[in-house]
Protein backbone atom coordinates (compact mmCIF):
# COMPACT_ATOMS: atom_id res chain seq x y z
CA UNK A 1 0.00 0.00 0.00
CA UNK A 2 1.44 2.68 -1.41
CA UNK A 3 4.84 4.47 0.37
CA UNK A 4 7.25 2.39 2.24
CA UNK A 5 7.73 3.75 5.80
CA UNK A 6 10.31 1.29 6.56
CA UNK A 7 13.32 3.97 5.83
CA UNK A 8 11.95 6.18 8.34
CA UNK A 9 11.48 3.62 11.35
CA UNK A 10 13.59 3.14 14.18
CA UNK A 11 14.38 7.37 14.20
CA UNK A 12 15.82 8.77 17.30
CA UNK A 13 13.39 10.08 19.55
CA UNK A 14 14.39 11.55 22.57
CA UNK A 15 11.12 12.64 24.11
CA UNK A 16 8.37 9.41 24.63
CA UNK A 17 5.18 9.90 27.64
CA UNK A 18 5.69 8.45 30.06
CA UNK A 19 3.18 4.96 29.56
CA UNK A 20 4.53 4.43 26.27
CA UNK A 21 8.00 4.54 27.97
CA UNK A 22 7.10 2.48 31.02
CA UNK A 23 5.62 0.03 28.42
CA UNK A 24 8.28 -0.03 26.33
CA UNK A 25 10.74 -0.54 29.14
CA UNK A 26 8.61 -3.34 30.68
CA UNK A 27 10.66 -6.03 30.81
CA UNK A 28 7.84 -8.17 29.40
CA UNK A 29 7.45 -6.41 25.65
CA UNK A 30 10.90 -5.96 25.33
CA UNK A 31 11.23 -9.49 25.11
CA UNK A 32 8.63 -10.16 23.08
CA UNK A 33 10.32 -7.09 20.78
CA UNK A 34 13.62 -9.08 20.88
CA UNK A 35 12.06 -12.58 20.48
CA UNK A 36 9.82 -11.13 17.34
CA UNK A 37 13.08 -9.47 15.34
CA UNK A 38 14.56 -13.10 16.61
CA UNK A 39 11.83 -14.87 13.91
CA UNK A 40 9.60 -15.61 16.39
CA UNK A 41 6.07 -15.84 15.35
CA UNK A 42 4.57 -16.57 17.89
CA UNK A 43 6.28 -13.22 20.22
CA UNK A 44 5.05 -10.93 17.08
CA UNK A 45 1.09 -12.14 17.36
CA UNK A 46 1.76 -11.47 21.15
CA UNK A 47 2.38 -7.62 20.74
CA UNK A 48 -0.31 -7.54 17.38
CA UNK A 49 -2.74 -8.61 20.30
CA UNK A 50 -1.60 -6.69 22.63
CA UNK A 51 -2.16 -3.35 20.60
CA UNK A 52 -4.89 -4.13 17.68
CA UNK A 53 -7.61 -2.70 19.57
CA UNK A 54 -6.54 0.72 19.78
CA UNK A 55 -5.04 0.38 16.51
CA UNK A 56 -8.29 -0.97 14.65
CA UNK A 57 -10.23 1.84 16.61
CA UNK A 58 -7.85 4.97 15.28
CA UNK A 59 -8.08 2.92 12.19
CA UNK A 60 -11.65 2.98 12.54
CA UNK A 61 -12.49 6.40 13.48
CA UNK A 62 -9.83 7.97 10.68
CA UNK A 63 -11.16 5.68 7.94
CA UNK A 64 -15.09 6.18 8.69
CA UNK A 65 -15.41 2.43 7.03
CA UNK A 66 -15.04 -0.92 8.74
CA UNK A 67 -13.72 -2.40 5.21
CA UNK A 68 -11.24 -0.07 5.00
CA UNK A 69 -10.09 -0.21 9.19
CA UNK A 70 -9.73 -3.83 8.35
CA UNK A 71 -7.33 -2.97 5.70
CA UNK A 72 -5.56 -0.61 7.53
CA UNK A 73 -5.17 -3.18 9.99
CA UNK A 74 -3.42 -5.68 7.67
CA UNK A 75 -1.40 -3.23 6.11
CA UNK A 76 -0.31 -1.55 9.26
CA UNK A 77 0.26 -5.18 11.31
CA UNK A 78 2.07 -6.42 7.80
CA UNK A 79 4.58 -3.39 7.39
CA UNK A 80 5.21 -3.82 11.08
CA UNK A 81 6.01 -7.18 10.69
CA UNK A 82 8.38 -6.94 7.41
CA UNK A 83 10.11 -4.00 9.82
CA UNK A 84 10.20 -5.41 13.27
CA UNK A 85 13.96 -5.88 12.83
CA UNK A 86 14.73 -1.67 12.17
CA UNK A 87 13.25 -0.84 15.37
CA UNK A 88 15.97 0.01 17.77
CA UNK A 89 14.33 0.76 20.94
CA UNK A 90 14.88 4.72 20.52
CA UNK A 91 10.89 5.26 21.24
CA UNK A 92 8.14 3.19 22.58
CA UNK A 93 6.96 0.31 20.21
CA UNK A 94 3.54 2.08 20.52
CA UNK A 95 5.06 5.43 18.97
CA UNK A 96 6.36 2.91 16.59
CA UNK A 97 3.19 1.25 15.66
CA UNK A 98 1.24 4.35 15.25
CA UNK A 99 3.55 5.87 13.25
CA UNK A 100 2.96 3.23 10.62
CA UNK A 101 -0.94 3.25 11.14
CA UNK A 102 -0.50 6.87 10.55
CA UNK A 103 1.05 6.41 7.63
CA UNK A 104 -0.94 3.95 6.14
CA UNK A 105 -4.11 5.92 7.08
CA UNK A 106 -2.74 8.89 5.20
CA UNK A 107 -1.75 7.20 2.18
CA UNK A 108 -5.24 5.56 2.35
CA UNK A 109 -7.12 9.28 2.68
CA UNK A 110 -5.04 10.64 0.32
CA UNK A 111 -5.89 7.75 -2.44
CA UNK A 112 -10.05 8.58 -1.55
CA UNK A 113 -9.72 11.64 -1.43
CA UNK A 114 -8.36 11.51 -5.48
CA UNK A 115 -11.10 9.27 -5.69
CA UNK A 116 -14.56 10.71 -4.13
CA UNK A 117 -16.47 7.75 -5.47
CA UNK A 118 -14.99 5.55 -3.11
CA UNK A 119 -16.17 7.97 -0.43
CA UNK A 120 -16.93 5.62 2.61
CA UNK A 121 -20.31 6.04 4.44
CA UNK A 122 -19.93 7.34 7.67
CA UNK A 123 -19.75 5.16 10.35
CA UNK A 124 -22.53 6.03 13.66
CA UNK A 125 -24.51 7.90 11.23
CA UNK A 126 -26.39 5.35 8.72
CA UNK A 127 -29.68 5.76 8.51
CA UNK A 128 -30.21 1.95 8.11
CA UNK A 129 -28.41 1.52 11.41
CA UNK A 130 -25.35 -0.39 12.38
CA UNK A 131 -25.52 -3.39 15.85
CA UNK A 132 -27.71 -5.48 16.26
CA UNK A 133 -31.50 -5.33 16.79
CA UNK A 134 -31.43 -4.25 21.06
CA UNK A 135 -28.60 -1.83 19.85
CA UNK A 136 -31.44 -0.08 17.36
CA UNK A 137 -33.41 0.31 20.33
CA UNK A 138 -34.53 3.44 21.80
CA UNK A 139 -33.38 3.61 25.42
CA UNK A 140 -35.90 4.83 27.45
CA UNK A 141 -35.12 6.50 30.69
CA UNK A 142 -36.41 8.65 32.53
CA UNK A 143 -33.67 11.31 31.91
CA UNK A 144 -33.75 10.70 27.83
CA UNK A 145 -35.72 11.86 25.39
CA UNK A 146 -36.60 11.32 21.64
CA UNK A 147 -35.49 15.47 21.52
CA UNK A 148 -32.08 14.68 22.76
CA UNK A 149 -31.84 11.38 20.82
CA UNK A 150 -32.69 13.57 17.93
CA UNK A 151 -30.23 16.20 18.66
CA UNK A 152 -27.03 13.67 19.55
CA UNK A 153 -27.16 12.66 16.07
CA UNK A 154 -28.02 15.86 14.34
CA UNK A 155 -24.91 16.86 16.35
CA UNK A 156 -22.90 13.97 15.18
CA UNK A 157 -24.37 14.45 11.28
CA UNK A 158 -22.69 18.04 11.63
CA UNK A 159 -19.16 16.89 13.60
CA UNK A 160 -18.89 14.13 10.48
CA UNK A 161 -19.65 16.31 7.20
CA UNK A 162 -17.52 19.17 8.82
CA UNK A 163 -14.50 17.15 9.34
CA UNK A 164 -14.66 16.17 5.30
CA UNK A 165 -13.15 19.85 4.88
CA UNK A 166 -10.39 18.77 6.90
CA UNK A 167 -6.86 17.94 5.00
CA UNK A 168 -5.89 13.84 5.87
CA UNK A 169 -3.18 15.44 8.15
CA UNK A 170 -5.71 18.09 9.47
CA UNK A 171 -8.37 15.46 10.60
CA UNK A 172 -5.88 12.87 11.63
CA UNK A 173 -4.03 15.82 14.24
CA UNK A 174 -7.59 16.43 15.14
CA UNK A 175 -8.41 13.52 15.85
CA UNK A 176 -5.64 11.80 17.51
CA UNK A 177 -5.97 14.73 20.11
CA UNK A 178 -9.42 14.83 20.89
CA UNK A 179 -10.73 11.26 20.36
CA UNK A 180 -7.98 9.27 21.06
CA UNK A 181 -6.63 11.69 23.68
CA UNK A 182 -2.84 11.41 22.77
CA UNK A 183 -0.76 14.69 23.29
CA UNK A 184 0.98 16.91 20.69
CA UNK A 185 4.44 15.59 21.63
CA UNK A 186 3.21 12.04 20.74
CA UNK A 187 1.21 13.04 17.91
CA UNK A 188 4.30 14.39 16.20
CA UNK A 189 6.58 11.55 17.63
CA UNK A 190 3.73 9.33 15.36
CA UNK A 191 3.62 11.09 12.29
CA UNK A 192 7.45 11.88 12.50
CA UNK A 193 7.17 15.66 12.11
CA UNK A 194 7.53 18.82 14.93
CA UNK A 195 5.52 19.62 17.66
CA UNK A 196 5.05 22.73 16.03
CA UNK A 197 3.61 21.62 12.52
CA UNK A 198 0.95 19.39 14.70
CA UNK A 199 0.29 22.62 16.45
CA UNK A 200 -0.21 24.36 13.24
CA UNK A 201 -2.47 21.68 12.20
CA UNK A 202 -4.79 21.52 15.16
CA UNK A 203 -4.93 25.55 14.41
CA UNK A 204 -6.13 25.16 11.02
CA UNK A 205 -8.36 22.10 11.67
CA UNK A 206 -9.81 23.69 14.77
CA UNK A 207 -10.75 26.98 12.51
CA UNK A 208 -12.23 25.12 9.98
CA UNK A 209 -14.51 23.31 12.22
CA UNK A 210 -15.40 26.37 13.64
CA UNK A 211 -16.38 27.79 10.58
CA UNK A 212 -18.64 24.94 9.53
CA UNK A 213 -20.06 24.36 12.97
CA UNK A 214 -20.65 28.02 13.92
CA UNK A 215 -24.19 27.52 13.80
CA UNK A 216 -24.15 25.23 16.77
CA UNK A 217 -20.96 26.63 18.55
CA UNK B 1 -2.44 41.64 29.14
CA UNK B 2 0.07 40.00 30.20
CA UNK B 3 3.65 40.53 29.12
CA UNK B 4 3.85 36.82 29.12
CA UNK B 5 1.85 35.45 26.38
CA UNK B 6 3.92 35.48 23.41
CA UNK B 7 3.35 33.69 20.22
CA UNK B 8 4.06 29.95 20.84
CA UNK B 9 4.77 29.55 16.88
CA UNK B 10 7.79 31.02 15.57
CA UNK B 11 6.10 32.20 12.43
CA UNK B 12 2.27 31.07 12.78
CA UNK B 13 0.44 31.52 9.47
CA UNK B 14 -1.00 34.76 9.40
CA UNK B 15 -4.37 33.51 8.27
CA UNK B 16 -4.74 31.67 11.36
CA UNK B 17 -4.72 35.00 13.35
CA UNK B 18 -8.53 36.04 12.66
CA UNK B 19 -7.05 39.29 11.40
CA UNK B 20 -6.11 40.27 15.71
CA UNK B 21 -2.66 41.11 16.18
CA UNK B 22 -0.44 42.10 19.42
CA UNK B 23 -1.42 40.25 22.21
CA UNK B 24 -4.83 39.03 21.05
CA UNK B 25 -3.37 37.52 17.99
CA UNK B 26 -1.06 35.68 20.28
CA UNK B 27 -3.60 34.53 22.38
CA UNK B 28 -5.36 32.57 19.37
CA UNK B 29 -2.59 29.86 19.60
CA UNK B 30 -3.20 29.44 23.48
CA UNK B 31 -7.11 29.42 23.85
CA UNK B 32 -7.20 26.16 20.90
CA UNK B 33 -4.51 24.81 23.40
CA UNK B 34 -6.03 25.54 26.28
CA UNK B 35 -9.08 24.28 24.90
CA UNK B 36 -7.19 20.87 24.16
CA UNK B 37 -5.84 20.48 27.85
CA UNK B 38 -2.12 21.02 25.98
CA UNK B 39 -1.33 24.16 28.81
CA UNK B 40 0.61 23.61 32.06
CA UNK B 41 -1.17 25.22 35.16
CA UNK B 42 0.81 28.93 34.94
CA UNK B 43 0.15 29.15 31.16
CA UNK B 44 -3.58 28.36 32.08
CA UNK B 45 -3.54 31.09 34.72
CA UNK B 46 -2.59 33.76 31.97
CA UNK B 47 -4.92 32.39 29.71
CA UNK B 48 -7.92 33.09 32.59
CA UNK B 49 -6.21 35.92 33.23
CA UNK B 50 -6.32 37.83 29.88
CA UNK B 51 -9.58 36.33 28.90
CA UNK B 52 -11.08 37.85 32.39
CA UNK B 53 -10.18 41.43 30.81
CA UNK B 54 -11.27 40.70 27.02
CA UNK B 55 -14.24 40.44 25.66
CA UNK B 56 -13.15 39.22 22.27
CA UNK B 57 -10.93 36.74 23.71
CA UNK B 58 -13.18 34.77 26.56
CA UNK B 59 -16.23 34.49 23.60
CA UNK B 60 -13.35 32.23 21.51
CA UNK B 61 -12.35 30.81 24.53
CA UNK B 62 -15.75 30.02 24.90
CA UNK B 63 -16.25 28.95 21.37
CA UNK B 64 -12.93 26.16 21.57
CA UNK B 65 -14.80 24.96 24.90
CA UNK B 66 -17.83 24.23 23.00
CA UNK B 67 -16.22 23.01 19.95
CA UNK B 68 -13.89 20.19 22.27
CA UNK B 69 -17.46 19.71 23.99
CA UNK B 70 -19.29 18.72 20.53
CA UNK B 71 -16.60 16.90 19.12
CA UNK B 72 -16.65 14.26 22.21
CA UNK B 73 -20.82 13.35 20.58
CA UNK B 74 -18.25 11.99 17.58
CA UNK B 75 -15.61 9.85 19.79
CA UNK B 76 -15.60 6.34 18.33
CA UNK B 77 -16.35 3.23 20.53
CA UNK B 78 -13.96 0.69 20.93
CA UNK B 79 -14.50 -2.05 17.34
CA UNK B 80 -16.78 -4.86 17.98
CA UNK B 81 -14.87 -7.70 18.73
CA UNK B 82 -16.42 -9.97 15.19
CA UNK B 83 -14.04 -7.22 13.36
CA UNK B 84 -11.59 -7.35 15.85
CA UNK B 85 -11.72 -11.20 15.21
CA UNK B 86 -11.99 -11.20 11.06
CA UNK B 87 -8.90 -8.88 11.40
CA UNK B 88 -6.79 -11.36 13.22
CA UNK B 89 -7.94 -14.28 11.14
CA UNK B 90 -6.57 -12.46 7.79
CA UNK B 91 -3.15 -11.42 9.22
CA UNK B 92 -2.70 -14.69 10.49
CA UNK B 93 -3.43 -16.21 6.85
CA UNK B 94 -0.91 -13.31 5.55
CA UNK B 95 1.44 -14.05 7.88
CA UNK B 96 1.27 -17.68 7.20
CA UNK B 97 1.67 -16.53 3.16
CA UNK B 98 4.79 -14.34 3.88
CA UNK B 99 6.30 -17.54 5.88
CA UNK B 100 5.39 -20.09 2.83
CA UNK B 101 6.94 -17.07 0.41
CA UNK B 102 9.90 -17.38 2.32
CA UNK B 103 10.81 -20.98 1.67
CA UNK B 104 10.26 -20.69 -1.49
CA UNK B 105 12.76 -17.81 -2.02
CA UNK B 106 15.19 -19.38 -0.18
CA UNK B 107 14.85 -22.41 -2.64
CA UNK B 108 15.14 -19.99 -5.54
CA UNK B 109 18.34 -18.83 -3.84
CA UNK B 110 19.70 -22.90 -3.01
CA UNK B 111 18.35 -24.16 -6.57
CA UNK B 112 18.02 -21.00 -9.13
CA UNK B 113 14.63 -19.76 -10.28
CA UNK B 114 15.32 -21.28 -13.72
CA UNK B 115 14.75 -24.67 -11.66
CA UNK B 116 11.24 -24.36 -10.76
CA UNK B 117 9.90 -23.09 -14.37
CA UNK B 118 11.53 -25.65 -16.24
CA UNK B 119 10.88 -28.63 -13.32
CA UNK B 120 8.02 -28.29 -11.83
CA UNK B 121 7.86 -31.79 -10.79
CA UNK B 122 11.09 -32.24 -8.63
CA UNK B 123 9.80 -28.89 -7.15
CA UNK B 124 6.90 -30.08 -5.99
CA UNK B 125 8.47 -33.37 -4.91
CA UNK B 126 10.98 -30.80 -3.21
CA UNK B 127 8.76 -28.52 -1.45
CA UNK B 128 6.71 -32.09 -0.05
CA UNK B 129 9.90 -33.48 1.48
CA UNK B 130 10.98 -30.32 3.00
CA UNK B 131 7.39 -29.73 4.37
CA UNK B 132 7.74 -33.59 5.46
CA UNK B 133 11.10 -33.16 7.19
CA UNK B 134 10.29 -30.16 9.07
CA UNK B 135 6.69 -30.93 10.05
CA UNK B 136 8.21 -34.34 11.15
CA UNK B 137 11.73 -32.87 12.72
CA UNK B 138 11.26 -29.57 13.68
CA UNK B 139 9.82 -29.26 17.86
CA UNK B 140 6.80 -27.02 17.03
CA UNK B 141 4.05 -26.50 19.31
CA UNK B 142 0.58 -26.47 17.27
CA UNK B 143 -1.44 -23.22 17.89
CA UNK B 144 -3.87 -25.72 19.83
CA UNK B 145 -1.52 -26.82 21.95
CA UNK B 146 0.12 -23.31 23.02
CA UNK B 147 -3.37 -22.20 23.79
CA UNK B 148 -3.51 -24.96 26.46
CA UNK B 149 -3.26 -28.44 25.35
CA UNK B 150 -5.72 -30.25 23.55
CA UNK B 151 -7.49 -33.03 26.21
CA UNK B 152 -8.18 -35.81 23.74
CA UNK B 153 -9.76 -37.26 26.68
CA UNK B 154 -12.47 -34.47 26.74
CA UNK B 155 -16.26 -35.99 26.04
CA UNK B 156 -16.58 -34.19 22.79
CA UNK B 157 -17.14 -35.04 19.12
CA UNK B 158 -13.98 -35.91 18.08
CA UNK B 159 -11.94 -33.04 16.70
CA UNK B 160 -13.42 -30.27 18.31
CA UNK B 161 -10.94 -28.54 20.25
CA UNK B 162 -11.81 -28.58 23.84
CA UNK B 163 -9.65 -25.60 25.40
CA UNK B 164 -7.61 -25.04 28.32
CA UNK B 165 -9.02 -25.02 31.94
CA UNK B 166 -10.26 -21.70 31.09
CA UNK B 167 -10.94 -21.16 27.72
CA UNK B 168 -11.94 -17.39 28.26
CA UNK B 169 -9.21 -16.31 29.56
CA UNK B 170 -6.74 -18.14 26.23
CA UNK B 171 -9.27 -16.29 23.72
CA UNK B 172 -12.00 -14.20 23.69
CA UNK B 173 -15.51 -15.91 22.49
CA UNK B 174 -16.36 -14.30 18.94
CA UNK B 175 -19.36 -16.36 18.62
CA UNK B 176 -22.09 -18.73 20.21
CA UNK B 177 -24.41 -21.15 18.71
CA UNK B 178 -26.80 -23.61 20.22
CA UNK B 179 -29.83 -25.44 19.31
CA UNK B 180 -32.94 -25.49 21.78
CA UNK B 181 -33.32 -29.09 23.17
CA UNK B 182 -36.03 -31.38 24.41
CA UNK B 183 -37.69 -30.15 28.24
CA UNK B 184 -35.10 -30.59 31.25
CA UNK B 185 -32.49 -31.38 28.82
CA UNK B 186 -29.25 -28.64 28.26
CA UNK B 187 -29.54 -27.29 24.61
CA UNK B 188 -25.72 -28.41 23.63
CA UNK B 189 -23.79 -24.95 23.07
CA UNK B 190 -20.89 -24.00 20.93
CA UNK B 191 -18.71 -21.07 21.87
CA UNK B 192 -16.24 -20.04 19.13
CA UNK B 193 -13.20 -18.43 20.25
CA UNK B 194 -11.73 -15.77 18.68
CA UNK B 195 -8.36 -16.68 17.21
CA UNK B 196 -6.39 -17.30 14.16
CA UNK B 197 -7.93 -20.92 13.17
CA UNK B 198 -11.35 -21.76 14.30
CA UNK B 199 -11.55 -23.13 17.94
CA UNK B 200 -14.67 -24.56 19.24
CA UNK B 201 -15.57 -25.44 22.66
CA UNK B 202 -19.08 -27.53 22.59
CA UNK B 203 -21.16 -29.20 25.07
CA UNK B 204 -23.79 -28.75 27.29
CA UNK B 205 -23.60 -25.47 29.89
CA UNK B 206 -23.12 -28.66 32.46
CA UNK B 207 -19.79 -28.89 30.69
CA UNK B 208 -17.07 -27.08 32.99
CA UNK B 209 -15.90 -25.66 29.87
CA UNK B 210 -18.76 -24.60 28.33
CA UNK B 211 -19.38 -22.69 31.14
CA UNK B 212 -16.35 -21.25 31.57
CA UNK B 213 -16.74 -19.46 28.14
CA UNK B 214 -19.76 -18.21 28.70
CA UNK B 215 -19.12 -16.79 31.97
CA UNK B 216 -16.22 -14.88 30.56
CA UNK B 217 -18.71 -12.98 28.01
CA UNK B 218 -20.92 -12.04 31.45
CA UNK B 219 -17.40 -11.12 33.10
CA UNK B 220 -15.76 -9.28 30.02
CA UNK B 221 -19.16 -7.45 28.57
CA UNK B 222 -17.97 -4.70 27.84
CA UNK B 223 -15.66 -6.50 25.05
CA UNK B 224 -18.94 -8.36 23.58
CA UNK B 225 -21.69 -8.29 21.82
CA UNK B 226 -24.96 -7.27 23.14
CA UNK B 227 -26.36 -10.84 21.11
CA UNK B 228 -23.45 -12.77 22.58
CA UNK B 229 -24.12 -11.54 25.93
CA UNK B 230 -27.75 -12.09 26.19
CA UNK B 231 -27.35 -15.73 24.77
CA UNK B 232 -24.37 -16.55 27.27
CA UNK B 233 -26.86 -15.02 30.01
CA UNK B 234 -29.68 -17.04 28.82
CA UNK B 235 -27.39 -20.21 28.95
CA UNK B 236 -26.21 -19.88 31.85
CA UNK B 237 -29.41 -19.45 33.83
CA UNK B 238 -30.01 -23.20 34.82
CA UNK B 239 -26.82 -22.50 36.99
CA UNK B 240 -27.53 -20.09 38.27
CA UNK B 241 -27.21 -21.68 41.65
CA UNK B 242 -23.37 -21.70 41.28
CA UNK B 243 -21.56 -18.92 43.38
CA UNK B 244 -19.84 -18.09 40.57
CA UNK B 245 -22.80 -17.97 37.88
CA UNK B 246 -25.31 -16.07 40.19
CA UNK B 247 -22.15 -13.54 40.94
CA UNK B 248 -21.84 -13.08 37.65
CA UNK B 249 -25.58 -12.45 36.79
CA UNK B 250 -25.74 -9.54 39.54
CA UNK B 251 -22.40 -7.51 37.61
CA UNK B 252 -24.47 -8.25 34.47
CA UNK B 253 -27.49 -6.91 36.39
CA UNK B 254 -25.32 -3.92 37.83
CA UNK B 255 -23.31 -3.07 35.03
CA UNK B 256 -24.20 -4.25 31.90
CA UNK B 257 -25.22 -1.40 29.30
CA UNK B 258 -28.23 -2.88 27.17
CA UNK B 259 -31.33 -2.74 28.99
CA UNK B 260 -32.05 -6.11 27.27
CA UNK B 261 -29.44 -7.86 28.68
CA UNK B 262 -30.21 -6.72 32.05
CA UNK B 263 -33.64 -7.87 32.01
CA UNK B 264 -32.59 -11.60 30.88
CA UNK B 265 -30.57 -11.41 34.04
CA UNK B 266 -33.11 -10.44 35.81
CA UNK B 267 -35.33 -13.32 35.24
CA UNK B 268 -32.42 -14.95 35.45
CA UNK B 269 -32.10 -14.65 39.07
CA UNK B 270 -36.07 -15.02 39.61
CA UNK B 271 -36.30 -18.16 41.88
CA UNK B 272 -32.84 -18.65 42.70
CA UNK B 273 -32.38 -18.98 46.23
CA UNK B 274 -32.11 -15.21 48.09
CA UNK B 275 -28.24 -14.20 49.05
CA UNK B 276 -27.47 -10.68 50.16
CA UNK B 277 -25.59 -10.02 46.86
CA UNK B 278 -28.75 -10.46 45.10
CA UNK B 279 -30.77 -8.38 46.96
CA UNK B 280 -28.27 -5.38 46.72
CA UNK B 281 -27.63 -5.90 43.41
CA UNK B 282 -31.76 -5.51 43.10
CA UNK B 283 -31.76 -2.57 45.37
CA UNK B 284 -28.74 -1.09 43.35
CA UNK B 285 -30.70 -1.36 40.04
CA UNK B 286 -34.00 -0.13 41.87
CA UNK B 287 -32.16 2.66 42.66
CA UNK B 288 -29.71 3.31 39.69
CA UNK B 289 -31.38 1.78 36.60
CA UNK B 290 -32.44 4.31 34.08
CA UNK B 291 -35.05 1.63 32.38
CA UNK B 292 -37.82 1.69 33.77
CA UNK B 293 -38.62 -1.91 32.74
CA UNK B 294 -35.63 -3.18 34.36
CA UNK B 295 -36.83 -1.05 37.44
CA UNK B 296 -40.40 -2.93 37.27
CA UNK B 297 -39.00 -6.32 36.89
CA UNK B 298 -36.15 -5.41 39.79
CA UNK B 299 -39.14 -4.39 42.14
CA UNK B 300 -40.99 -7.55 41.37
CA UNK B 301 -37.79 -9.01 42.01
CA UNK B 302 -37.75 -7.73 45.47
CA UNK B 303 -41.24 -8.64 46.60
CA UNK B 304 -40.74 -12.14 45.86
CA UNK B 305 -37.80 -12.41 47.90
CA UNK B 306 -39.46 -10.53 50.90
CA UNK B 307 -42.13 -12.40 50.57
CA UNK B 308 -40.09 -15.90 50.56
CA UNK B 309 -38.79 -14.94 53.89
CA UNK B 310 -35.64 -12.53 52.93
CA UNK B 311 -36.36 -9.27 55.21
CA UNK B 312 -34.97 -6.09 54.04
CA UNK B 313 -33.72 -4.74 57.63
CA UNK B 314 -30.87 -2.36 56.72
CA UNK B 315 -31.53 1.20 56.83
CA UNK B 316 -29.78 2.06 53.82
CA UNK B 317 -31.96 -0.68 51.87
CA UNK B 318 -35.00 0.70 53.63
CA UNK B 319 -33.85 3.95 52.67
CA UNK B 320 -33.98 2.76 48.64
CA UNK B 321 -37.09 1.45 48.55
CA UNK B 322 -38.60 4.48 50.37
CA UNK B 323 -37.11 7.05 47.73
CA UNK B 324 -38.06 4.67 45.18
CA UNK B 325 -41.59 5.05 46.45
CA UNK B 326 -41.18 8.77 46.61
CA UNK B 327 -39.36 9.67 43.75
CA UNK B 328 -39.36 6.99 41.15
CA UNK B 329 -41.10 8.57 37.93
CA UNK B 330 -42.75 5.00 37.44
CA UNK B 331 -46.35 4.55 39.11
CA UNK B 332 -45.84 1.19 39.31
CA UNK B 333 -42.46 1.01 40.76
CA UNK B 334 -43.85 3.50 43.23
CA UNK B 335 -46.83 1.64 44.19
CA UNK B 336 -44.73 -1.81 44.50
CA UNK B 337 -42.05 -0.06 46.49
CA UNK B 338 -44.58 1.23 48.84
CA UNK B 339 -46.42 -2.25 49.51
CA UNK B 340 -43.07 -4.12 50.41
CA UNK B 341 -42.46 -1.52 52.97
CA UNK B 342 -45.99 -2.09 54.23
CA UNK B 343 -44.76 -5.36 53.52
CA UNK B 344 -41.85 -5.03 55.97
CA UNK B 345 -43.41 -3.04 58.66
CA UNK B 346 -45.97 -5.23 59.08
CA UNK B 347 -44.02 -7.76 59.95
CA UNK B 348 -41.81 -5.88 62.22
CA UNK B 349 -45.29 -4.70 64.18
CA UNK B 350 -45.37 -1.44 62.89
CA UNK B 351 -47.91 0.46 61.03
CA UNK B 352 -46.84 2.62 58.21
CA UNK B 353 -49.60 4.91 55.51
CA UNK B 354 -48.86 4.53 52.03
CA UNK B 355 -48.36 7.55 50.81
CA UNK B 356 -46.80 7.66 47.13
CA UNK B 357 -45.77 11.35 46.13
CA UNK B 358 -46.27 10.96 42.60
Amino acid sequence: MGRDVGLDMGLAIPLETGASKSATKSGEEFSLIRNAQAGDRMAFEELVRRHDREVLRLAQSLMRSPEDARDVYQESFLRAYRNIGRFRFECSFYTWLYRIVTNVCLDAMRRRMSRPEDQAPVIGHDVTGGGDFFDRQPQISADASPEKNLLGSEIGEQIAAAMKHLSPRERMVFEMKHHHGLRLRAIGEMLGTTEETVKNSLFRATRKLRASLVEIL
Amino acid sequence: MNQKIQPLMANPPADLLDGMSGACGAMQEWLVLYAAGELDESERGEVQGHTRSCISCAALLEAEERLVELVEWAVPEMPDANLLAICRGRFSDSLDRQEQGRWVKWLKVLFGSSAFGWRPAVTAALLIIVGFVAGRMAPWQTYRERLGGVDDHMQFPAGIYTGSSSPGQASDVAAITWAPAEDNVPPNVQVRLESKEPVIVQGTVNDEKVKDALLSVLQNGADYQPDVRLQSVELLKPRCGDDDVRQAMCLVLRTDSNPAVRLKALEALRGVRATPGIQQALLQTLREDSNPGVRVEAINSLMGLVNSGAPIAAPDDVQILRDSMRTDSNNYVRLQSAAILQDLNHASGTAVAYKPER
